[in-house]
């Protein structure tokens, strides 16, 4: 009797596994219950914006580009629902811009952000977009709309305090790189940018001190070098900006910056 | 007229002189200018990436959590400052 209660136990414990894995098969491709055909033909097109957003999604991650625009221009021609919408604006726009098509990049984002107005991304490629596209108006407007929605975001406050500087804003700039440095002292960009709004607000001599700060940080950071060699130069020290021009031309990766600051270095 | 020689030649080395300052200056607020040209504020962050079709909100967006990041270094800010 025992023996037979056992075998009952053994054979249970056989068969277990096997309906642990039936359990978890997931059925990725339903039969349809119908044969209405609204009804199937609206299961085929989710079933195309599916498919076609797989292979976009799996195109951009490697860097295919066009391919990528293709089928993302295919799913907002079969009109999405969201978040399909906005996401596919927001995913051609992408490729938009990693082909240098900047203003078509720009009316993509745009879309993404008129689909759905919180999504941050979407904004924040925008602002991006306005730059590349040398926009600063549109740049302007899309980063305080941005840093509006999201004040806290270090992403925000950078790319405003970019915009800011390029609009010549020091104050704006001053107080987006300020918010910066107090969460992280010690990211030497931030200082370099807050710097160069001190320039634009004329204290030189707090640019002066900020610039030795992010070259204290990073002493190879040419721009910084060159950055306080403009300084100096601007407060009279000719003899301290050559040498900062000539060690910025030693570290400098970037060619056009190394010949300037070789030239500057050696005109005065 | 051969008196007046001397005048004429210290006329004509103040008038030099007086270019010569100027052309002087000229080029060194034409260097400071230049220099202060090419002090251009650090690079655009990079594009953020692709999102798939479950969008900004679904399962661990990282673009959207990006944008939205407080903290510097989650944010894919710039960090070529040694480079």
């Amino acid at each position: 009797m025992a023996y037979r209660w056992v075998l009952i136990v053994l054979l249970a414990a056989m068969f277990q596994p096997a309906t642990l894995d039936a359990q978890t098969y997931s059925q990725t491709r339903p039969v349809p219950q119908t044969t209405n055909r609204a009804v199937l033909g609206r299961l085929a097109l989710e079933r195309e914006i599916h498919e076609r957003f797989a292979i976009g999604f799996d195109r951009e991650l490697h860097g295919r580009w066009k391919e990528a625009a293709a089928e993302f221009t295919r799913i907002l021609s079969l009109r999405p629902r969201e978040p399909q919408g906005s996401t596919a604006c927001y995913d051609l726009g992408l490729a938009q811009a990693q082909m240098g098509a900047y203003d078509a990049a720009s009316a993509s984002f745009n879309a993404a952000i008129n689909r759905d107005d919180g999504f941050i991304a979407a904004r924040a490629n925008l602002v991006s977009v306005d730059l590349l596209r040398n926009d600063l108006g549109s740049a302007r407007r899309d980063a305080d709309d941005l840093i509006a929605r999201v004040p806290a975001s270090s992403r925000a406050l950078y790319e405003h305090g970019i915009v800011a500087l390029d609009n010549n804003d020091a104050q704006a700039a001053l107080r987006d790189f300020g918010v910066l440095l107090s969460r992280d002292p010690s990211y030497a960009i931030g200082r370099y940018d807050f710097a160069l709004a001190e320039i634009a607000a004329g204290r030189l001599d707090d640019a002066e001190r900020e610039l030795r700060s992010a070259l204290t940080l990073v002493p190879t950071f040419a721009r910084a070098r060159f950055a306080l060699g403009a300084v100096l130069l601007r407060q009279g020290k000719r003899g301290q900006a050559r040498t900062a021009f000539d060690q910025a031309a030693r570290d400098a990766n970037d060619l056009t910056l190394r010949n300037l600051a070789a030239s500057m270095g050696q005109s005065f | 007229m051969v008196r007046s020689r001397p005048l004429v030649v210290m006329l004509v080395a103040v008038v030099l002189m007086i270019v010569g300052m100027g052309l002087a200056r000229a080029a060194a607020s034409e260097f400071r200018g230049l220099a202060s040209m090419q002090v251009a504020p650090s690079s655009i962050p990079t594009l953020l990436g692709p999102i798939d079709q479950s969008g900004r909100t679904g399962w661990d967006c990282v673009p959207e959590k990006t944008a939205i990041s407080e903290h510097g270094k989650d944010a894919g800010l710039p960090d070529d400052a040694g480079r």
